[in-house]
């Protein structure tokens, strides 16, 4: 089995959002683990990943097409994949840094920590809340039951997701990743209204897979490794 | 493998334009954070960034203002947004709209440029109409952006196989020329002068992702940068930097009021600024405005759009109760919120706020005087810092109403008469002589769809002899609201 592992770094406050909120507080909640740290699931990570690399595929020419969208399909799987048919990716979480959350999940254990953290602390460390309403274009005010009140996870952290392959993957397939992988830049709710705009990057043992895969997306001639 | 590989409804994107640009404020702009607690220090405190001291202006807020921008220029003011409108080819389907595109614009998050840029704090009261006092409770005071705050702005739009492109342009350089000629407004009260701003450069790049080298620069651009690149050519005009000509089809229907006046006598604006072991007691209003010569930020002194507004409204109650008119009008005019019936409509007038120019500050000691006794109340010698004006003092007040009727516009002239004669005072200390203005300039234009677009002048020379460009016009709008239906 091979791990490659992809880094993603928030450019501006993010909502990966958990689909409840909770009453009174918050109207969209985000994805957190029993410490109160904030990560993207790897189900959401594998679909935001393989839409963009649809749509890279998409508006290849007829000639190349076909080709990538086969690549594609090994790579991500179809929908109601068989054994056969299984995609050779397997996107795991996108968390924050190890050592980080297993120190505070040590402190949390304690019977009586010293600093009386509790999982909520952590959450509220690392969030805020956006609040929004809509205007009336009518009257000119603000639209009644409009506003809204969203977490977002503050900018300028960085998450970190395994991506496993248990036999490795082409050249073909990674330089598809690693497109895809730039291309992803908008992830999470209000993703097209400043929320969620993020820096992707393909990351393997540590030394980053760069430009030379990304020039070798859309063209024939590569030879499987 | 088709495109059904997935089996999902999936956008085929074919060419991505960005477009970057530098947003200014004109005047000062509240972003509000929408947190209210009784913690903050004013009664509405901005929004930062979640890390640092810079003012966040949302996407969210970008995106509707543009939205309602758009749709007013195509539909006019007061209008429901429907499904086929250039808002909605733009910005994606209405909120009441289950099956609606998602919007075709990604707009970024703007952090101010400046780490930690200039605040000012300005405080408001309600005047009691029928005292002339300042109500209980109706005092509120406002953390605000300083004029000449910049933002970089960041635009990404996807054109996808099925669009109408020449709309889908269209609307966009539409939507941003509001931003472009300072139409277009953000954060609170922006019919009351806040929230005014430019946007003073543009640079656009352009990606067709059917084209190989095209679409690798795309995967390549740098996304995460917010200034101006050195090496792009940078336009003044959205429509030049997108490459598109457009019809004028403005649908908005609006009267313009500009008008210049000198200070016939002192003024005094309250503000709350200023206030330490040697300032005067009271200070007049001083807002933070860019030089025009080296663009620093200077303290200048202003006449607030609040209150003019406040005065205009009041005068415009004792003429229509003199006339013996139906209050309706002023809830048209100056919009109403009543909590008890939840009725809500903003201003369709908004009033700008203007600085004075060549003015020179004067510190007067008072003395209240004990109406008992007849001598000097003790512990009640304050002084006040008032503005003084010359024959060289301007000021240009700037008034707009939005969707006029004829009657409307004739209480308008009316209110104008009453500020141009010094019968209306504005600011404090109207009692003791002060807040008198006396008119010079005014220029009115009403802009319509029609093809006559009218526009009349009123001058006032060094001898006061008046000289009205279609007095006879002016006058029937007069007749039709003191005659008119709205008696």
């Amino acid at each position: 089995m091979s791990i490659y592992h992809l880094k993603i770094k928030l450019l501006s406050d993010t909502t990966f959002g958990r689909g409840d909120g909770v009453a009174g507080l918050l109207d969209q909640e985000v994805e957190y683990d029993p410490n109160g740290f904030p990560y993207l699931r790897g189900r959401t990570l594998k679909g935001l990943l393989s839409e963009e690399c649809d749509n890279l595929v998409a508006v290849l020419p007829d000639a190349t097409r076909k080709h990538w969208q086969q690549i594609a399909a090994d790579l991500f799987g179809n929908p109601g994949s068989t054994l056969e048919t299984v995609g050779k990716i397997h996107v795991g979480d996108a968390c924050l840094p190890g050592d980080l959350r297993e120190a505070v999940a040590q402190q949390l254990l304690k019977p009586k920590n010293d600093l009386k953290l509790k999982p909520i602390n952590i959450l509220e460390s690392l969030t805020t809340i956006r609040r929004q309403t809509a205007i009336n274009s009518k009257e000119g005010t603000p639209d009644e039951h409009s506003l809204r009140s969203a977490r977002v996870i503050i900018r300028d952290l960085e998450f970190t997701a395994p991506l496993y392959f248990h036999t490795s993957p082409t050249d073909e397939m990674l330089s598809l990743l690693v497109a895809g992988t730039w291309a992803l830049r908008r992830v999470g709710s209000g993703r097209n209204r400043g929320r969620g705009h993020v820096h992707c990057r393909l990351f393997n043992q540590g030394q980053e897979i760069g430009q030379d895969y990304l020039q070798r997306f859309g063209k024939m001639e590569i030879q499987a490794r | 493998m088709t495109l059904e590989r997935i089996k999902r409804y999936q956008r085929e994107i074919i060419k991505r334009l960005i477009i970057r640009g530098i947003l200014v404020l004109d005047t000062p702009t509240c972003l509000g954070s929408g947190n209210s607690d009784a913690d903050n220090p004013t009664d509405l405190m901005l929004l930062r960034d979640s890390i640092s001291d810079r003012a966040l202006l949302t996407g969210a807020s970008i995106a509707g203002a543009l939205r309602n921008y758009l749709h007013e220029y195509e539909h006019g003011y007061e209008q429901e947004e429907t499904k086929d409108s250039l808002a909605t080819v733009l910005f994606g389907g209405i909120r009441s709209q289950d099956d609606g595109d998602q919007s075709s614009i990604i707009i970024g998050d703007a952090l101010s440029i400046s780490p930690s840029p200039t605040i000012e704090l300005r405080d408001g009261v309600k005047i009691d109409s029928k005292t002339g006092t300042a109500e209980k409770g109706a005092k509120y005071d406002l953390e605000l952006l300083a004029a000449g705050t910049e933002f970089p702005l960041y635009f990404e739009v996807v054109i996808c196989e099925k669009d109408d492109r020449a709309k889908l342009i269209k609307a966009l350089g539409l939507a941003l020329q509001g931003l472009e000629k300072g139409e277009i407004g953000f954060g609170i009260k922006k019919r009351r002068g806040f929230g005014r701003c430019h946007v003073k450069a543009w640079q656009t790049w352009r990606f067709d992702l059917r084209k190989d080298d095209e679409r690798l620069q795309w995967l390549m651009f740098d996304h995460e940068s917010t200034k101006l690149s050195e090496t792009e050519t940078t336009y003044q005009s959205i429509f030049e930097a997108l490459g598109v000509k457009l019809d004028d089809e403005d649908r908005r229907d609006r009267f313009l009021l500009k008008a210049t006046f000198k200070l016939a006598s002192p003024l005094l604006i309250r503000s709350s600024s200023g206030f330490n072991e040697i300032s005067p007691d009271v200070v007049h209003l001083r807002s933070h405005r860019p030089n025009e010569t080296n663009n620093k930020l200077e303290s200048v002194p202003i006449l607030s759009g609040t209150s003019l507004a406040g005065v205009l409204w009041h005068r415009a109650e004792r003429i229509i109760n003199t006339l013996g008119k139906s209050q309706d009008i002023i809830k048209e005019l100056f919009g109403v919120v009543d909590e008890k019936t939840k009725e809500a409509k903003a201003s369709r007038l908004i009033v700008s706020e203007s600085t004075i120019k060549n003015t020179r500050d004067l510190v007067q000691n008072r003395i209240a005087i004990d109406r008992f006794t007849g001598g000097a109340y003790h512990g009640a010698l304050f002084d006040e810092q008032i503005l003084c004006g010359s024959d060289e003092t301007l000021l240009t007040l700037e008034l707009e109403l939005r969707k006029p009727s004829e009657p409307e516009i004739g209480l308008l002239l009316l209110l104008l008469k009453d500020l141009w004669t010094s019968d209306l005072p504005v600011g404090g200390g109207s009692s003791i002589g002060r807040g008198r203005l006396q008119g010079i300039h005014a220029e009115m234009t009403w802009h319509h769809s029609g093809k006559n677009q009218p526009t009349w002048t009123i001058c006032q020379d060094k001898h006061g002899k008046l000289e009205v460009s279609d007095a006879k016009q002016l006058g029937k709008f007069v007749t039709e609201f003191v005659q008119g239906k709205a008696a």
